[in-house]
Order: structure tokens, then C-alpha cells, then sequence
């Protein structure tokens, strides 16, 4: 028998059955991926292991560690283990460390717990962890808090954490899912020295098989809480056995192609942009720090392409999406839509505006929850400056809503009343009903589960081909912009690296920030899928 | 640190300037003569104006506003217009009975209130949160003076535990004065108690359900060993808030408790010198509350520099 394993493990919350008979062994020195969508029960099956369940959780079935069924063993008992046997790294570093105390000693608390250290001792061993997860230099001293690191540093300090009583077993929670790619790489690369140096077994959760046929031995496909497949992970993504396995395979990087359809009118020129943002500000002092965010940004996109920004986080693209809006100051230059200037806060123009739409990352947030489909979709028509009948309203409300692939039985419900996925639709159905001339997608694509995701694309490319729509795709992901874009930006700290044909630039970056950008895209080998469907 | 503290700092400076003109002017504008209040309404107007002019009433608005500032800078707050004496003699005998009454107070009310939030919380949703916080709903709806009159009733009339009413004065010692002071004390805590507890609840479920606090229940610390490490501090925020208002309207707004005691305190000067048209005895009482207010105000957020780092800003 395998040191750990899980018999037909079953979850009820609340009277609702979450888990299925999930099994599955682990070996020492094992990486074993989950992988699924969300709500597919990935996390609850790590947090079952641990035994940190929400309230009202009931939980059957078997868990054996060492020889040992630890899924009947009380709070006290699997305090011993947690944190010192298994530990865990979660998904979101920015919120996992505690912000009122100092990293070493965060780092440093389990061994204050399982161990008989020192704090002193303790702390000099957190350094030394520290070190190995290579966080930098200056921040190994004392009194340094996670708001001064980065989401990547944070989630090194959680390494850090997970590693000080050498574990025999990590279970990493989407541990990259918000990181940018380059980061990614660098935290997954240490993952796989520390498995292979140490041993340790590693129970790898994540939605993004790219990430899982980069390091995982063998994997487990989840839907809807019960495991579809597990075995070795070359031979799954090869036979492909389960239609979902395959569906999930073949939205992995998918980016549709959209052909090339723009003119030689220019809609929107940004001419040297420059805005800045001043650290202190003060009521009687003038003494301000001034930091750049955009540094001389020009660019123009022509009518009817698909224009791609990407870059890192801190690159400068959300504020660039906030000028072009007229949503933010700009210092210098200026931004000119149809030979219009766009002036920032000034919203007497409604021709201006009525001109762009956006589609906001975050489909949760971006919904007045108390107002219904239709008062939430016809929201924009005021920009037009006509008085419209409640029936033409109507009318343009239903059609918009046919147009994303919903129902105009929809409009009349709530906004809770969807998925992710179908309230970015009902975004991009506000975007459209006033027929605006350029949609900013901001990150539209980037919190969807990858098979959503696959179809949202598939949506826009579709709706662009039929309006010849003009969009401006910002995106850190470069594998969603690869073929969907025809020319593309590379930003980074405020200005553009690189720019032009957006497949040229992907398939061969002159610089050197583009090529490390590239290179770090995690994708799956043509080997594995058996001369499947994705490129390189 | 020093940016945050200049900054409050300016903030606490114009705060009190802005505070003075408005008391001032608020009451400038209220009708009522004090000279002619004083002499009653059959004086003759050339008694009125010598009055008038014997309190300085005559001279323009303006310059009263500056002598009023100025004067309260060097600790001179005007002579009471009723009883002859200096403002400043008023105020600290009376402040002798309300600061340490708001101060015990708010010990108690943080002393029963921190301990029920964290127990709610730790229980959220089961049968021992919902009655204690059917509690703290009661606690929040009986008038303080009907508990007042009720703790009267039982600790000093049935078991003649405490007396009725009164304090002896901080000459007779610290433990009298202090038994005195505790069942006005406990009247002013209870609701206080009640808000600070659900307060302090309601920011601790929010913490528990932080993902830090799971980080620290995935490393071994057993619940309440991470409630006590991790998620107080982080709940505390709200709460030192809540303290600070509520320390602000213990020190005037324990008026009605003060009429049920018997004390001497500065809600009941207040309270005389409107009725008796004392201007000057309201307008500087009122700005030393303000004063203290702000004062609080002022710490509090000096306290949220010590609780939370991200304050602290390195240069």
C-alpha cells in the first residue's frame, strides 16, 4: 500500500453531496495533478485531507497516512500533522499571510508549534528557507511585512512556510493560478527542485493542464466531485479516453482565429501618452513623489482589427485602459478617437463615449446585483441622445441577448442568477447594444475556467467577424492573444517593448523581455498529445 | 511612521480650528441675551448695558472670537457669567467625576464586550451565538437610566452593596471614590458593551473566514490558538474605532446617568449653563469635548499605527 492513500472519499455541505467516492494513492516523491474546473471539488478534496472543512461538512470514507486512517482523527490530533506531515500552499498569496506580522516569523511559526526551537532558532532556520526559496536579498531581514513583496514573493514566503518541518507531503492549491506567467514559471521550477531533492510528494491542484504537464507524474481529471480518469499523465493526454478529458485538452491555449479584416482608417490614435502617479499627497506640502506608470505610449489601431496589449501585472495596462476611457488624467500627450480628443472626466461629449464599451475582468464584480438583466443591458443607451420607447428598449435588449447566446426569457432575472461564464456574456451584451465603435476587453477572458473561456473567444471572434467590430485585447496571457489578435503591444513598466504582427511576435520575439514572456507560456507538448491539435 | 503622524496631526489641528468657529458662531446666532437674562426682564436697558459691557459682551464679534481663542490657549477660559468663577475652576472639579467614570466605563464595557464577541463568533450561527446576541439586542434596546434605576434598586436599596448616589471626592481615597462610580459605571457600559460585542463579532467572522486564517489552521495551530495569534489582531481594527467613539460620548453623553447618580460631572454643567444662558461656560465646555474628541480620535489612529504595519510607511 502506498504510504498515503484516499478510500472512496464522500463530502455532504449542507445535505449537498460535493464529493463521490473519490480514491487515489500517492507515492513518495510523487507529483500527482488534479485537475478540473471550478467547482469540480479540487479544493475540497485537499482541505478534506487536512480536515478543514467549512461548517456543517460531512464527510465518509477512508484517509490512511503512514499506515495510519487519519480521517477519523479528532482536531487535536490532526493539529500534530497539519503544517508538520502534510502541508499546504494556497491560491492567493496576496490574502494567505497574515498582514499584521513580519514574514520570517510567519515563515517561522511551525516550528514554534511542532518543535521545540528557540524563537531565535526558529527565525535563523526561516532564513535559511527563505534563502532556498530565493527570495531576495533585502528582504531577509527582520520586520519586512507581505504588503512590501510582490504576489510571486508572497507566494515564496508560503513555500518558505510550507517547507520549514520537511513535510512528507505538500498539497499546492492553484499555487500559480495568480501569478503572471514569467512568475509561474519560476514558482513551479522550485516546486520540482524541492519534489526531486527532498522527496517529497506533492499533490498538485490546478485548472490549467499546460501547468500540470509541465511538472506531474500522473494525473486525475475532476468533474462535478467525482474523479473521470487518473493514471500516468502521458498516457491520459494521449488516449484521451474521456470526452471531457479531450474537451479539456483541446481548450488548453486555445485561441481562434480571426481573419484579418482591418482598413487603413485609423479609429483610435494614442499619441505619446504619459501619466503618473504621486505617492504622497498632501494638504499643505507640495513635496511629491512621482512615480511613472505610462512612459511615451503611441500606438493606433485601425478599424475593424483586433488590437492585443499584454504584459505583466505592474506593466501599466490598466491604466491605459483607464485613459483611453477618459477615466484618468494623462500628463502628456493626448488620445484622439475617430480625430476626437478624449478628455479625461469630462463627460459632456456623449458622442465620445458612446464611441467604446468595456468588458471588465471580474464577472462577480461588475454587476449591480439589484437591478434586473434588462435595466443592467440597456444601461448604456442613454449615450445616444434619443428618446426611446420602452418597446424599442425592449427590443434591442432581447436581441442583444440573442446575440451573446442567451435567451430573452433572461432578461428579466437577476444577476446571481448566472454562472461566470454566462455573466461575461451579459457584459459583452451591455458592451454592444449601442453599437460602440471600440471594445476594450480588459482581461475579459482571464478568470474563466478554460473550457468557458474557449467559448467566450469563440463568441467574439464570431461577433467581430459579422460586425467587423474593432477590440482592444488587453491580456497577461500570451497564449490567448497568439492567433485572436492581428497586431500586438508588449508592455513593460509603462512602456512598450515591442510591437507589430501579433503571431510574428509571438512565434519569434526580437527582445529579450518578449522571448522570456514567451518562453514561460506553459504548454503541452505535441509529444504528449500524441500530435494533438496545439501548436509547438 | 512620521508621514502618517504629521498627517493626522494636520488633520487634528484643523479639526479644532474649524470646531471652535463653528461653536462659536452656532451660539452667537442663538437668541438670549445673558446680560439681560441675568437681570431679569424688568431691568432697564442702561443696567443691561453696563452689565453688557462688565462681561465684555461689547466689543465686535470678531474680537470676541479672538480673546476666546487666544485665551483658552494660555489656559484662561473666561469667568462664568452665572457663578463668578473662572470656567477652568468649574470644568476641573467636574471633569475629576466624568473622565474616570467614562474611563471605567469603557474598561468594562471592553472587558464584557471582547470576550462575548470572540465566544460568538468562535460559535457562529449555533444556538450559543444567536442567544448571546439576543443579548446584546436587549442590552442595546433598555434605556440606560431604567438599568440605572434597576441597579439601583437591586445593589444599593435590597442588598446595600453600594450607596444610591454621590461621590465622596478623590481626597477620601481611590476605592471609595471608585465603588461609587460603579454602578453609573455599569449602567453607561451595558449597551456600550452590547454594540462593542457585536462589533467585535461580526469583524472576527470576517477574519476567520480570511485566507491567512486558514493558512495558519493549515499549519498546525489548533482554532483558538490561530484566533488568538492571527485573527484578533487583525479584528481589532474596527473595534479600537468603535472605542474611540464611544470613549467621546461617555465623557458628555452620560448626562442622564449623572441626574440619576447625583454626580457632579460635565454633562450637568453643560446641561445648567444652557438653561442658565452661561455662554461661556457652554461654548468652552463644549470645545474642551471637542478637544478631547478629537484627542481620542487622535490616538485611536495613533493605536491603528501600532496594530497594523502597513501603516508604517519606510522611507
Amino acid at each position: 500500500m502506498s504510504f498515503f492513500s484516499i478510500k472512496n472519499l464522500n463530502l455532504h455541505i449542507r445535505e449537498k453531496k460535493l464529493l463521490n467516492d473519490i480514491s487515489f494513492d500517492l507515492d513518495k516523491g510523487e507529483v500527482l495533478g488534479i485537475a478540473g474546473e471550478s467547482g469540480s471539488g479540487k479544493s475540497l478534496t485537499a482541505l478534506s485531507i487536512l480536515n478543514l472543512l467549512p461548517n456543517f461538512s460531512r464527510k465518509t470514507g477512508f484517509i490512511y497516512f503512514d499506515n495510519k486512517c487519519i480521517s477519523d482523527f479528532t482536531d487535536k490530533e490532526m493539529c500534530k500533522i497539519r503544517g508538520k506531515d502534510i502541508s499546504m500552499i494556497f491560491q492567493e498569496p496576496m490574502t494567505a499571510l497574515n498582514p499584521l506580522i513580519s514574514i520570517n516569523e510567519q515563515v517561522a511559526e511551525p516550528l514554534l508549534i511542532h518543535s521545540n526551537h528557540s524563537k531565535k532558532e526558529a527565525l535563523e532556520i526561516a532564513t535559511y528557507y527563505l534563502e532556498k526559496v530565493e527570495l531576495p536579498r533585502n528582504l531577509l531581514n527582520d520586520n519586512v511585512y507581505p504588503h512590501e513583496l510582490s504576489g510571486g514573493q508572497q507566494q515564496r514566503v508560503l513555500i518558505a512556510k510550507s517547507l520549514v518541518l520537511k513535510p512528507r507531503i505538500i498539497i499546492a492549491d492553484e499555487p500559480t493560478t495568480s501569478l503572471d506567467v514569467t512568475t509561474q514559471k519560476g514558482i513551479l521550477d522550485l516546486l520540482k527542485n524541492l519534489v526531486n531533492q527532498d522527496g517529497i510528494s506533492l499533490l498538485l491542484i490546478t485548472h490549467d493542464l499546460a501547468v500540470l504537464a509541465q511538472c506531474a507524474h500522473s494525473v486525475a481529471i475532476m468533474k462535478s466531485g467525482e474523479i473521470l480518469e487518473i493514471g500516468n499523465l502521458e498516457k491520459i493526454f494521449k488516449t484521451k479516453k474521456h470526452p471531457y478529458t479531450k474537451k479539456l485538452l483541446n481548450s488548453v491555449n486555445y485561441s481562434p482565429t480571426k481573419k484579418n479584416t482591418s482598413s487603413k482608417n485609423i479609429l483610435l490614435s494614442v499619441k505619446s501618452v504619459s501619466t503618473s502617479y504621486y505617492n504622497s499627497q498632501s494638504l499643505f506640502f507640495t513635496k511629491q513623489n512621482k512615480s511613472n506608470i505610462l512612459n511615451d505610449i503611441s500606438f493606433e489601431i485601425y478599424e475593424g482589427e483586433i488590437f492585443g496589449v499584454v504584459g505583466e501585472s505592474g506593466s501599466g495596462k490598466s491604466t491605459l485602459v483607464k485613459t483611453i476611457l477618459g477615466l484618468q488624467d494623462l500628463e502628456k500627450g493626448e488620445i484622439l478617437i475617430k480625430n476626437k480628443k478624449i478628455k479625461a472626466n469630462k463627460f459632456d461629449d456623449l458622442s465620445i463615449r458612446s464611441m467604446m464599451q468595456v468588458v471588465f475582468q471580474d464577472p462577480y464584480g461588475s454587476f449591480n446585483p439589484r437591478h434586473r438583466i434588462k435595466r443592467l443591458i440597456s444601461e448604456p443607451l442613454f449615450l445616444l441622445n434619443t428618446i426611446q420607447t420602452r418597446k424599442e428598449i425592449d427590443e434591442k435588449v432581447n436581441y442583444a441577448l440573442e446575440e451573446v447566446g442567451l435567451s430573452p426569457n433572461d432578461s428579466n432575472k437577476f444577476i446571481h442568477e448566472f454562472s461566470g461564464g454566462q455573466r461575461q456574456r451579459i457584459a459583452i451584451a451591455r458592451a454592444l447594444i449601442i453599437k460602440p465603435k471600440l471594445l476594450i476587453l480588459d482581461e475579459a477572458v482571464s478568470s474563466l475556467d478554460v473550457s468557458i473561456k474557449a467559448q467566450i473567444l469563440d463568441l467574439l471572434v464570431e461577433l467581430a467577424n459579422r460586425y467587423n467590430l474593432t477590440y482592444l485585447f488587453v491580456s497577461h496571457d500570451l497564449s490567448v492573444v497568439q492567433n485572436i489578435a492581428n497586431r500586438v503591444i508588449v508592455m513593460k513598466s509603462g512602456e512598450i517593448v515591442e510591437q507589430g504582427k501579433a503571431k510574428q511576435i509571438l512565434t519569434e520575439p526580437k527582445k529579450d523581455y518578449t522571448k522570456s514572456l514567451v518562453e514561460a507560456i506553459p504548454i503541452i507538448s505535441r509529444r504528449l498529445l500524441n500530435g494533438g491539435q496545439i501548436a509547438k | 511612521m512620521s508621514s502618517y503622524f504629521f498627517s493626522r496631526l494636520k488633520i487634528l489641528i484643523l479639526s479644532l480650528f474649524f470646531a471652535s468657529l463653528i461653536i462659536f458662531f452656532m451660539i452667537e446666532i442663538i437668541p438670549g441675551d445673558p446680560a439681560s437674562f441675568m437681570l431679569g426682564i424688568n431691568a432697564e436697558p442702561e443696567t443691561v448695558d453696563a452689565l453688557r459691557k462688565e462681561l465684555g459682551l461689547d466689543i465686535s464679534t470678531f474680537e470676541r472670537y479672538f480673546n476666546w481663542i487666544t485665551g483658552m490657549l494660555t489656559g484662561d477660559f473666561g469667568v462664568s457669567y452665572t457663578y463668578r468663577v473662572p470656567v477652568s475652576e468649574l470644568v476641573m472639579a467636574r471633569i475629576g467625576v466624568s473622565i474616570p467614570l467614562a474611563l471605567y466605563a469603557i474598561f468594562l464595557s471592553t472587558l464584557i464586550a471582547i470576550p462575548i464577541g470572540i465566544f460568538s463568533a468562535s460559535n457562529h450561527g449555533n444556538f450559543k451565538d444567536l442567544s448571546f446576541m439576543g443579548f446584546t439586542q436587549l442590552g442595546i434596546a433598555i434605556p440606560n437610566f431604567w438599568f440605572a434605576m434597576v441597579l439601583v434598586l437591586i445593589f444599593s436599596i435590597y442588598l446595600k452593596w453600594f450607596s444610591a448616589g454621590g461621590v465622596p471626592g478623590w481626597d477620601k481615597g481611590f476605592f471609595v471614590n471608585l465603588k461609587a462610580l460603579t454602578l453609573p459605571a455599569f449602567a453607561l457600559a451595558l449597551p456600550q458593551a452590547s454594540i462593542l460585542a457585536r462589533i467585535m463579532r461580526s469583524a472576527l467572522i470576517e477574519t476567520l473566514s480570511q485566507d491567512y486564517f486558514r493558512t495558519a489552521r493549515a499549519s498546525g495551530l489548533t482554532f483558538f490558538q490561530a484566533v488568538k495569534k492571527h485573527a484578533f489582531r487583525n479584528a481589532l481594527i474596527p473595534v479600537l474605532t468603535i472605542i474611540g467613539l464611544q470613549f467621546s460620548f461617555l465623557i458628555a453623553g452620560a448626562i442622564i446617568i449623572e441626574n440619576v447618580f447625583f454626580l457632579p460631572g460635565i454633562g450637568r454643567l453643560i446641561f445648567q449653563g444652557i438653561v442658565q444662558r452661561d455662554l461661556i461656560v457652554v461654548e468652552s465646555v463644549v470645545m474642551l469635548l471637542v478637544f478631547s474628541v478629537i484627542i481620542v480620535n487622535f490616538l485611536v489612529d495613533m493605536a491603528y499605527l501600532y496594530v497594523d504595519p502597513r501603516l508604517r510607511v519606510k522611507k
